[in-house]
């Protein structure tokens, strides 16, 4: 499935469309009909089944797409860009179904984005390419636990600047924020520093008014890999990169 | 987009098609997609019949009876003409079209392979052209008041013939459309020396047969004028006929299976 809403006839109705790809595919049409019956249920566009693909939205287009690659019974599918400029909603349903279908239909997904949400939420493993070069290949959970600790951030009132450099000093304070009294930053931490860093907030009579935990996502795996990767090879080859995931 | 299908290939048995079922997709398509641009449908019929009452009013003017005794063989010339005009235009447009679509690269990946299924389009515009010449050709003989010997067979076989060298050189022209993306001034001209081919002088100057259309065009106002059979023909001829059929299609379809080639090997596929 290509990126953009291509790759359908825009003049065929959306059940034309799956019918058609199913029987180049080599299959029957007719005896795939509840099949794409349940597909089109499934995207929630079994009400346009019988309109033409160029009166429907963009985001009802990229499901049409994704319904004709998997009108036929595969096993493989690439969808390039599945959520390309869908709205919210249209591609959360993507997201879920792509999960359900991977599930249910025993389908291998490989799905080629620069939305790091959409890998993140979707796929097992992720390979980054960078320079036409595979840098990374492993799993989501690994690369977000091999990444980087967990870290807070911290939002508070009362907070002398001296006490901010005396924090500095003993743990690794960033992203200092000062806003009239209000100062949020952020630490990289385990559970023990955070405690004890609590302790020391408590101590100076700090007024906390929030804590969030920070988790390292698949954007900041790329950035930190992709930028690993243009230190080592800017030095032999000036041009441009291209990542994908 | 890309697929495989489940089992390395293999089909499962229960809603395993065929090029049956290929066939009937592909032709339903094209007629579908056709009747959806209905103004540019119904404009092709009715320039189609326009230009043949031009041509047989005006002839009547300036020609009289000159125009009446050869009138068959107008027809009939006119009749091979939008034949040929429709299958080139059809199938070089259908390989553009479809590459700006986007929906080129999805034949790429079927179990018949990419060859098979756009013959078999190919095939469906041959037979979407012969259904509407046939309606223009129904049109040109109420008009005129002519009648004609219509023996489908030898009719279907020679136009088929002829109308398959014409199709080698539209998907020639439509793979290099996508490759080189405008190449109109060729493509225009090409169409204009459709006419010279039909109307070439076989008798005269033999090598002439060998070139699109001509051998054709010569045995089909034979077949329609003077009622002569398929299997009355000399062999040679139908060699010559045979011949230039399979070697204008084969060339014309080595050529566009290699610029679509090159084309995706560039990246330019899709692009116009």
């Amino acid at each position: 499935m290509l990126e953009g809403a291509r790759n359908d006839y825009w003049r065929l109705t959306v059940r034309e469309n799956l019918r058609y790809f199913a029987a180049i595919r080599g299959h029957d049409p007719d005896s795939l009909a509840d099949r794409h019956a349940e597909l089109l249920a499934a995207l929630e566009i079994e009400s346009k089944a019988d309109t033409q693909v160029r009166d429907l939205s963009r985001g009802m287009k990229q499901k049409v797409s994704l319904a004709s690659v998997l009108a036929s019974d595969v096993s493989v599918a690439f969808l390039d860009e599945p959520t390309l400029g869908l709205d919210i909603e249209s591609s959360m349903t993507i997201r879920r179904e792509l999960l359900r279908l991977a599930a249910e239909h025993e389908l291998t997904l490989l799905v080629s984005s620069h939305d790091m949400d959409v890998i993140e939420a979707v796929c097992d493993r992720v390979i980054i390419m960078n320079e036409g070069r595979v840098i990374v290949d492993d799993t989501v959970p690994n690369l977000l636990d091999g990444f980087e600790t967990t870290g807070y951030r911290i939002s508070a009132r009362n907070i002398e600047d001296s006490l901010i450099d005396a924090l500095r000093s003993a743990f690794d304070v960033t992203d200092v924020d000062r806003r009239g009294d209000r100062i949020t930053f952020e630490i990289a931490a385990d559970s023990a520093r955070f405690y004890r860093l609590m302790n020391r907030l408590q101590a100076n009579g700090v007024q906390l008014d929030g804590v969030e935990t920070v988790q390292p996502n698949l954007d900041d795996v790329f950035l930190e890999v992709t930028s690993n990767g243009d230190r080592e090879s800017a030095q032999t080859h000036p041009v441009d990169r291209e990542s994908n995931i | 987009m890309t697929t495989a299908d489940r089992d390395g290939g293999k089909l499962t048995q229960s809603s395993a098609g065929g090029y049956y079922h290929l066939m009937r997709a592909v032709v339903y398509r094209d007629l579908l997609v056709w009747l959806r641009y209905p103004v540019n449908a119904a404009l092709g019929l009715v320039v189609g019949v326009f230009f043949f009452a031009l041509m047989f009013y005006g002839g009547q003017m300036i020609a009289g009876q000159a125009l009446t005794d050869t009138i068959e063989g107008l027809i009939v010339g006119y009749f091979l003409w939008t034949l040929s005009q429709g299958a080139y235009m059809g199938a070089m447009s259908a390989v553009q079209s479809e590459a700006s679509w986007g929906t080129l690269e999805r034949h790429y990946i079927t179990p018949f392979g990419f060859g098979p299924v756009m013959a078999a389009k190919a095939i469906a515009v041959v037979f979407r052209t012969f259904l509407t010449s046939s309606v223009v050709l129904a049109v040109m003989m109420l008009m005129t008041g002519t009648g004609l010997d219509l023996n489908v067979l030898t009719i279907v076989v020679i136009a088929g013939c002829g109308i398959a060298s014409v199709l080698g050189i539209g998907l020639a022209m439509g793979g290099l459309g996508v490759l080189y993306k405008r190449i109109g001034n060729v493509t225009t001209l090409l169409q204009f020396a459709f006419i010279g081919l039909i109307s070439a002088p076989v008798f005269e100057i033999p090598w002439a047969a060998s070139l699109p259309l001509a051998q054709s065009s010569t045995m089909l106002q034979r077949a329609m004028t003077d009622n002569v059979r398929l299997w009355e023909f000399e062999p040679v001829a139908l060699v010559i006929l045979l011949g230039t059929a399979v070697v204008y299609l084969a060339v014309g379809y080595l050529g566009f299976i290699l610029t679509t080639r090159r084309a995706r090997s560039l990246g330019v596929l899709g692009d116009y």
